[in-house]
Order: structure tokens, then C-alpha cells, then sequence
């Protein structure tokens, strides 16, 4: 399969009385694409920008998209949310960078997200470096908060199209191939006299309920038997996030249409790894289901993947990391090399206490992608969202207000999508 | 260029004032680099001056400490030193608190870092090693050399506002504390390198290490149900309306009993619910969601159990950490057994 991905670099963004896309510079008539935009569910829906460098703070951030456009297909954009179900990673595929398409959630949350775009808490997340066009929609009167997410992300999906259609037409910055075929790639690196390592990805996803899902096609799959997919599938918009409800667990749906590990997978192929293929796992809560699952997903990897070596990435909270467990001791068992990364939580007090909730001695092989530290939030000129926050004592834009570096959109990569580790000293 | 300032700790000994037999001398201040002090002058070079070598008998020190902690606030506050350094003290355990007491009192009382060297064994560590850096040194003084070229390669970079690394790398002792750092290379490129060096049998070091757990023993099985007292306790976060005991919503470190009494359920109406962790909508709809009044209620009625224990037992099991953890188990436990219950059921979220 051939996914040829066409970017095009947004160097400014404006309101005005035209739409167009001209010099780099993206121009949109704000009326115009409210009303493309617009959902029943909101009884008011305000489009904001937020520059780099702003002394400015998006409040109650949801999810960040990068807009992009299925260009042989444009219906198909954001297959199963607003786009047909067609088959992704495929064809041709326009995304927008230097953008980011925001949006925040005007219902009550457990956890509510920020980003800054200047400040100390701006250098923990990328999306303080791109212009974000940031969707506030407050909900009618009597809105159930399940019809508010889902048409907050037909919304926020809706804008990441049209602003890459106003683009469609622009000379592309770079063009990028991804090429990657199970059937016969797999072998490819075999033939070679020195084998390399086969590795196998498993993608440990959360989809518990409705709105703490990570959907794929549209759909979050709340039981499932682990799956084989298609590693291109994953940057052609297939993968989106809809987590609202425990958001803090789960990345952003731009990091999934960029994704790190696999992108870090197809650019070391044939050279110091084969990549053969990613595997879709599921979560559950009960330890019988975990191991189950585990092994099956193991069976996968072993008898039809033919895994020397496994690496292993979750979301969710605490309890994903015995599915992780289960993971490793089923590989470590069937002759599979395994490694895990993962965001240590535990760690607010600023001691090193139990990050595991396991002991395994299979387990011996732990990338830390960083771990919860406290931030302070100094007062800011502008505020896009609401000043009254989950977690927060005092207005959002106010002195006095400590949260977790967890609650900054963007700066908690479950997938590896940063550059923090941990350090015990 | 800055000149640091240091101001620097030593006993009688180092100082050179004699051994055991004077160990009782109060403190002494020399505007000078005495001892190990003049080796870390030395090693140091021209950024730092050593503007005052403190001298203290450890007798003296742990015997009248209060006034040995005052002396030396009162010359911390005179100097107003860039940084303070103690020690070495080896194994020698009087030493080695009077080292980590100085320390930790620039640190907590003027923010002044501050730093040591001890053997692992010396009782300085345990009592400092949360507040302080402290070098991991030999049990002899035969090492000074070695041991003050370490110390001041940890100075350099704590005034210099260099990234200081982990224990390992530092030569420190293990502070039991958690930071981020940022490293050179993407997550996911470190977490492949790790697996493929493991693939390969070379040498691979964990970001993460494992811990082992304590080991808990089952309790037996209740005997006659029918006759016994059942307690419900819940991390959930469940506490009456305004939260009247103020109790923590994140890494909580202890619990409240709330009273049931005669309730056939819990109303909603009457419970608010510190926890970000979950979705609390549907436990504030109904209470018994979370904290099964209603049904343990009929099993008392249909004598399957003998009585429910008329308080639940609550608290926000949110970024907990194992040690609160124990702490709550442990007073929880104590008022259930001085209650005469004899199971309890616990539902979390």
C-alpha cells in the first residue's frame, strides 16, 4: 500500500472578508465557515485564533487536529465521524502544518485541559507553537453531554477539512511516500544475510464508554479481540480521539495522524529492525479478560507476524499497565523480546514511590516518557474558553492556580510524541 | 565573572582541632578554607571562594542542637553564601547529621542549596537524604580526594543551573524524588534503541525500575456469615455535601467514616464527590452505586448477613501513593477491628 502525504506549511491566519489561501497566508471568512460549521446542539459557537508567543491561554481544551483532506476522496476525510467508511492509508492525502485545529468543552468535566502560548508552561507542548484555530461551542439548554461531544467533534473535524480544502489547490511545501505492504515487505529484510529483527507493534488503546474511546473508523471498539491493522492506516485520519471524559489519559488526535512509534518503526526499517506490522489492542477491565487478550494478541504476533521483539504503548491510566504485564509475560514466554513505554503517574508529591503496579521480572525493559510534575499557571492578558476551570481554586487567568503538567494539552504523550523522561535521584 | 561564595562545614577532626577528646568544642568560624574545604577550594578553582569554614565538636553539635542550629543560621544569614557544602562525614554518624542538619537548613530556611557526602550507611542519610544531595562516599577518609572531586563536580553544576542527573550518574545517594528531564532523543526513539539492544544481548538499562511489593496474606474465610458485621469502605470520593472534613481529591493520606445509620439508601442529594479520576455523574444520581447501602441493607433483612456496619468509610484514591495508601489501610483497619466488624467490602472506581 501507498500513501502519498502532500504538506503544506500555514505561515499566518486571518479573518477577512475573503476565503482564500494565498503566500502562505490562510484567510477565512469567519461567518461563512460558522455557519458550514455550525451544530444544533450549540446554542453559540465562536471561532478564536491563538498566535505563538501570545500572552494568551486556551482554557478547557479537548482535542487538537491537524487539518488535512483525503484528496481522491474528500468525502472519505474522517472516515465513520464525517467522512464515508472507507479503507485509509491509501492514495493521496493533503495536511496542513503550522496549524492546529482546537477545541475546547464548554460542559462540566472531571479534568479540564489548558495551553499556553507563551510562558513557562508553553515550552511542554507543541501546540503553543502553531496558530490554533481554536472552536468554542456552548451547548444548548438541556444538552446531554454524549450529543455535545459528538457534535463538538463533527464540528472541530468539519473545520480541520475545510481549512485543508481552502489549501487543496496550493503548490505543496513537501511531499512525503509511505509505502508499506504486509504481504510482501515482511519478508524483504529476511533475505538479506544478516536478518534483521523482526518487531511488532502493539497498540494498546482505552475505549471503555462512550466518550472515553479512541476511535478508529469512527468507532470505539469497548470489546474486541486484538486486531492486526495496517500501519499507514493510522496518519490518513482513521484514528481519532474522543476521550473526553478521562482525557487526561489519552493523546490527542494529532499525535495518532502523526503517530511516533509507528513513524519511528517505518523509518528504521531496513535498517537496523524489520517492522512487521502493529497490532490493535484492546484494554478491559477484569484480569481474566487482560490475559485473555494478551494472549491472543501474543498468538498474533507470534504465529502470523513472526515477532522477534515486541515494543508496547498504552493509554489509560494505571490499569492499562497490567495488560502490558500480561503482554510481556505471554512474549517473554513464547521466545518474543518485549520493551514498554509509558507516562509514570504517581509521582504529584515529587517522590519516587511505586510507579508499577506489577512485579514481573519479565518486565525489565521500561522507556519512561516522562512522569506528573506540579506547574504553576502565572496570569495571562487573554483567556479563549472559560476562566473557571476543573482542578483550578482561582479563575484561570488569576494568580495562585497549581495543576499537574499533565492538564497542558499536548505535553503527556502516551504514544512517545515528546522528548521527557524520568529520573530518580 | 561570578565569584561564588561557599560557606563549609567540618567537626573538630578535619578542622584539626584533635579527635574524640575535644569533641565537645562549640563551634568556631575561620574565614579561611580549613581541611576539606581547602581541597574543595583547590579542586574547585578560581570561581569559588570559600568565605567561611564553620568548625563544630560533633558532641557539641548533637548535644546542644538547638543552639548549634541557631549559630549556624545566624552565620548563614551574616555570609549569605551562594551555596553550602558539608563533609564529607564518611561513616562517622554524629558527623554526618551535624552534616545533613547544616545542609537541609540553608535549604529550607534561605532556599540555599546545599550539599554532603556520606557513607550509605551513615544514620545522616536516612534523615536527610529526602531534603539534601548527598555524595555517596567510602566508609574511610583514605577517599577524600576522590570523594570532594565528585562534591564539587555536583557544586559546578547546581550553581551553574546545569540539568543534574540521576543518582547514578551524580555519584549521589538515591533522594527517593522524581523529575523530568529532557532528554536529546525522541521517547519512541529510546524505547526502540532499549528493545533492539535487548534483541541483541547488549547491555540495556530499564528508565523505570521494577520495584517488589510487599507480600499480603489472605484473611480466613468469615465463618458464619450470617452472624457477622460487614463495613463498606470506598476510594471513590464519596463525602456528605461541602465536604466537611476537607478531605484531599489527589494523593490523599487518610479517610473519613460517614454514618448510615438507619438509611435504606443513600440519597444523592445529601453527597458530593472529590475525584477527577472517574465520571461522577452517575454515582451522584445514586450514592449506592458506589457504596451499596440499599443491597447490603437486604441482606441484612434476609439474614444472609448479621448487621451492616452503620458508617461507610471514604476517601480519593486519586494518584494515591503506596505509602498513603498503607497509612489510610492501616487507621481504617484499626477502627473496623476496635468495631468488632468482621468483613468489609471495598469498591473502588
Amino acid at each position: 500500500m501507498k500513501l502519498k502525504i502532500y504538506y503544506i506549511d500555514v505561515k499566518d491566519v486571518r479573518f477577512g472578508k475573503e476565503t482564500n489561501f494565498e503566500n502562505g497566508i490562510l484567510t477565512i471568512n469567519k461567518e461563512e465557515m460558522i455557519q458550514k460549521v455550525n451544530n444544533e446542539c450549540f446554542s453559540e459557537l465562536e471561532i478564536n485564533l491563538a498566535y505563538p508567543g501570545e500572552s494568551c491561554r486556551i482554557s478547557r481544551v479537548g482535542d487538537v487536529i491537524q487539518p488535512m483532506l483525503k484528496l481522491d476522496n474528500e468525502e472519505a476525510t474522517f472516515p465513520g465521524i464525517i467522512g464515508e467508511v472507507t479503507p485509509m492509508g491509501e492514495g493521496e492525502t493533503l495536511k496542513l502544518r503550522g496549524i492546529a485545529v482546537v477545541e475546547t468543552y464548554e460542559m462540566p468535566l472531571p479534568r479540564n485541559h489548558f495551553i499556553d502560548m507563551s510562558g513557562p508552561n508553553a515550552v511542554f507542548t507543541p501546540f503553543s507553537q502553531t496558530i490554533n484555530i481554536v472552536i468554542t461551542a456552548k451547548p444548548i439548554e438541556g444538552c446531554e453531554k454524549m450529543a455535545y461531544g459528538d457534535a463538538l467533534k463533527q464540528t472541530s473535524l468539519t473545520v480541520a477539512k475545510y481549512l485543508a480544502q481552502i489549501c487543496k489547490n496550493a503548490i505543496p511545501d513537501e511531499e512525503e511516500i509511505l509505502s508499506y505492504n504486509y504481504n510482501s515487505e515482511i519478508e524483504l529484510f529476511d533475505k538479506d544475510m544478516n536478518r534483521l529483527p523482526r518487531v511488532v507493534y502493539i497498540h494498546q488503546y482505552l475505549a471503555a464508554s462512550e466518550q472515553i474511546e479512541q476511535t478508529f473508523y469512527g468507532k470505539g471498539y469497548y470489546t474486541s479481540l486484538p486486531m492486526i491493522f495496517h500501519p499507514l492506516e493510522f496518519f490518513d485520519g482513521a484514528m481519532i480521539n474522543k476521550n473526553f471524559l478521562q482525557s487526561m489519559n489519552a493523546d490527542v488526535s494529532y499525535f495518532y495522524q502523526n503517530h511516533p512509534m509507528i513513524k519511528e518503526l517505518l523509518s528504521r526499517r531496513g535498517k537496523d529492525l524489520n517492522f512487521s506490522g502493529v497490532i490493535y489492542c484492546h484494554t478491559p477491565w477484569a484480569l481474566e479478560e487482560k490475559k485473555r487478550n494478551a494472549m491472543f494478541a501474543v498468538q498474533l504476533a507470534k504465529n502470523v507476524l513472526k515477532a522477534d521483539a515486541v515494543t508496547i504503548t498504552k493509554e489509560g491510566g494505571g490499569h492499562p499497565q497490567i495488560d502490558m504485564q500480561q503482554l510481556c509475560y505471554f512474549c517473554e514466554k513464547a521466545n518474543i523480546k518485549t520493551e514498554i513505554s509509558f507516562f509514570e503517574l504517581n509521582t504529584t508529591s515529587g517522590k519516587y514511590e511505586e510507579v508499577l503496579l506489577f512485579y514481573d521480572e519479565n518486565v525489565d525493559a521500561i522507556t519512561s516518557f516522562g512522569c506528573l510534575e506540579k506547574i504553576e499557571l502565572p496570569p495571562v492578558d487573554r483567556v479563549i474558553g472559560s476562566t473557571t476551570f476543573a482542578g483550578a481554586p482561582n479563575p484561570i487567568n488569576e494568580k495562585g492556580n497549581v495543576l499537574n503538567n499533565w492538564d497542558i494539552r499536548g505535553a503527556m504523550s502516551q504514544l512517545g510524541e515528546n522528548y521527557f523522561k524520568s529520573i530518580k535521584y | 565573572m561570578t565569584k561564588w561564595k561557599i560557606v563549609y562545614y567540618i567537626n573538630q577532626f578535619f578542622g584539626q582541632y584533635g579527635g574524640e577528646d575535644v569533641a565537645g568544642m562549640g563551634m568556631v568560624v575561620r574565614n579561611e578554607a580549613i581541611g576539606p574545604a581547602l581541597n574543595f577550594q583547590q579542586s574547585f578553582g578560581e570561581q569559588a571562594e570559600i568565605v567561611s569554614t564553620i568548625i563544630c565538636g560533633d558532641n557539641y553539635f548533637n548535644e546542644h542542637r538547638e543552639d548549634a542550629e541557631n549559630q549556624v543560621l545566624k552565620i548563614l544569614e551574616e555570609y549569605q553564601p551562594d551555596m553550602v557544602v558539608a563533609g564529607p562525614a564518611f561513616s562517622a554518624g554524629r558527623y554526618g547529621v551535624a552534616c545533613g542538619t547544616v545542609c537541609a537548613l540553608a535549604e529550607e530556611k534561605f532556599g540555599i542549596p546545599a550539599i554532603t557526602g556520606m557513607y550509605p550507611e551513615n544514620p545522616g542519610v536516612i534523615m536527610f537524604r529526602s531534603k539534601i544531595y548527598i555524595i555517596q562516599t567510602s566508609n574511610h577518609a583514605r577517599t577524600m580526594t576522590k570523594e570532594i572531586t565528585k562534591m564539587v563536580s555536583l557544586s559546578k553544576k547546581i550553581l551553574n543551573k546545569q540539568q543534574i542527573g540521576n543518582a547514578k550518574e551524580e555519584g549521589t545517594i538515591l533522594r527517593g524524588l522524581v523529575r523530568n528531564v529532557r532528554c536529546e532523543k525522541k521517547g519512541t526513539t529510546r524505547a526502540i534503541d532499549m528493545l533492539l539492544k535487548k534483541v541483541r544481548n547488549e547491555p540495556f538499562e530499564t528508565e523505570t525500575p521494577m520495584e517488589k511489593f510487599d507480600q499480603v496474606e489472605k484473611a480466613p474465610a468469615i465463618k458464619d456469615l450470617s452472624k457477622a458485621t460487614i463495613a463498606i469502605a470506598t476510594d471513590g470520593g464519596l463525602y456528605p455535601v461541602g465536604n466537611p472534613d476537607k478531605m484531599p481529591f489527589i494523593n490523599s493520606n487518610r479517610y473519613a467514616p460517614y454514618y448510615i445509620g438507619d438509611k435504606e439508601f443513600l440519597d444523592g442529594r445529601d453527597y458530593c464527590i472529590l475525584h477527577r479520576g472517574y465520571d461522577n455523574e452517575f454515582v451522584l444520581e445514586s450514592p449506592d452505586r458506589l457504596v451499596p447501602v440499599d443491597s447490603l441493607k437486604m441482606l441484612e433483612k434476609e439474614k444472609v448477613i448479621g448487621k451492616m456496619y452503620p458508617y461507610f468509610l471514604s476517601t480519593t484514591g486519586l494518584n494515591t501513593s503506596l505509602e498513603n495508601s498503607k497509612i489510610i489501610a492501616e487507621n481504617m483497619i484499626k477502627r473496623l477491628k476496635e468495631d468488632g466488624v468482621d468483613g468489609v467490602i471495598l469498591t473502588s472506581t
